[in-house]
């Protein structure tokens, strides 16, 4: 969006107009610093190397398939759940929770 | 690492534990020392078990909502796990509706000694670790079979507070990231949890630290963190990418890559000398459950809040 479009027609106070514009300046040294970013977001982690580097480090699909079953995490909300849906509870307890780690 | 691939990938466990049975993972190092209701609750399927008097309570528990166990196994192997949950399956089976059915109220206030929960506005970033090894020319997660070869999963918790300071931060063109929340990295974060629980860093074990973010969010850093007697350490580089939109996360991506060494108390067996070692750090939404479990390094929070003290 340009700086031309955003500012009102017709006359302005001196006041306003130095206001407005400063907010306006602010909004587009925004919008330039966030459109910059975007771009550099884009180069500092879509080079091959670190896209390689970071699907070897992320959980692959098979790695993630026990995250297929939907693990609740609070042993009160569980209990709800089974007296509402009259199944057992399986619980899963760890030292060091067992959705983290290893 | 045995339950994830071996057993709960089974597709005949995973098929009866989605279609039979309302599944929970806990940790037992808050679970076990809750002085509330839900504590409370635990410990009674617990003496029910042969965990009754044992000092940690880990293992793998079926019970009715009213809390009657109906199954009990700490096995890793996947046969034995399913038979536990089919004799389990056959016991609730045969207990009459009224026995199964019950209302369970509100618990009331929880222990907040042993119950943490992400700050109002608070945010989630997704920290996965892996060792790596050099094949092919190439950093790859380590062949099969070797131990420590999963991603370890943990999550770092970001205040609003402290998410709007790393906005302004960066708009009025970025600098050293605070320490609230570089520490936090350090000492809670990079570190290898791939074969357990790793232990905190303490902050004089710290030699070498920088962490900053610039004008466009670009983030660059170095460290090398080490026990006084060399014998546990960590080195590496940091970078990625941070962009906060409106006071909120809109991207938190950062790439870690490092050589550690040593073993610590629950995380015996690492490679000998300096091994590579990769992080990546990524914001959540924190739809699932999964997202929402804290931070391993909170158990005690003003710590994991406060890493300069």
């Amino acid at each position: 969006m340009s700086l031309e479009r955003v500012l009102p027609s017709g006359k302005q106070s001196e006041f306003d107009i130095g206001w407005l514009g400063g907010c306006l300046r602010d909004y587009k040294l925004k919008m330039q610093n966030l459109f910059q970013t975007m771009l550099i977001g884009l180069a500092v982690l879509t080079s091959q190397a670190d896209v390689v580097v970071v699907n070897e480090i992320t959980p692959s699909k098979a790695e993630s398939a026990w995250l297929e079953i939907d693990w609740e995490t609070d042993l009160w909300e569980a209990r709800k759940e089974a007296a509402r849906t009259d199944k057992p509870i399986y619980l899963w307890e760890m030292d060091g929770h067992p959705l983290g780690c290893v | 690492m045995a339950d994830r691939l071996l057993v709960f990938a089974n597709a005949e466990v995973k098929k009866l534990l989605k279609e039979e049975f309302v599944t929970v993972a806990a940790d037992d190092w808050y679970q076990r020392r809750r002085k509330d209701k839900v504590g409370e609750f635990f410990a009674k399927v617990v003496d029910q078990s042969p965990r009754k008097g044992v000092h940690t309570k880990q293992g793998h528990y079926i019970f009715t909502a009213t809390g009657k166990l109906l199954g009990f196994n700490n096995n890793r192997g996947p046969e034995k796990r399913l038979a536990m949950i089919k004799d389990a399956l056959s016991e609730w089976d045969k207990l009459p509706k009224g026995v199964r059915k019950v209302d369970v109220p509100e618990h009331g206030k929880n222990d907040q000694g042993f119950y943490r929960e992400l700050p109002k506005g608070g945010q989630i970033v997704k920290v996965y670790t892996r060792c790596l090894e050099e094949r092919s020319g190439r950093l790859q997660k380590l062949a099969d079979n070797k131990i420590g070869n999963l991603s370890a999963v943990d999550h770092l918790w970001l205040q609003h507070l402290e998410v709007r300071q790393l906005g302004n931060l960066i708009v009025s063109g970025g600098g050293p990231i605070s320490n609230a929340v570089s520490l936090r990295i350090a000492k809670f974060h990079l570190r290898d949890n791939t074969r357990g629980e790793p232990r905190d860093w303490k902050t004089n074990e710290i030699k070498e630290w920088s962490l900053k973010v610039d004008g466009q969010g670009k983030v660059s850093g170095n460290f090398l963190i080490g026990s006084a007697d060399g014998q546990m350490g960590y080195q590496g580089k940091i970078e990625g990418m941070i962009l906060v939109d409106k006071g909120r996360l809109a991207k938190f991506d950062l790439l870690v890559l490092g050589k550690h060494w040593g073993n610590s108390r629950y995380t015996q067996g690492a490679r000998p000398g300096k091994a590579p070692m990769g992080q990546v750090f990524r914001l959540s939404d924190g739809k699932r459950a999964s997202d929402r479990i804290p931070p391993q390094g909170i158990r005690w929070a003003p710590g994991y809040w406060n890493p300069a003290t």
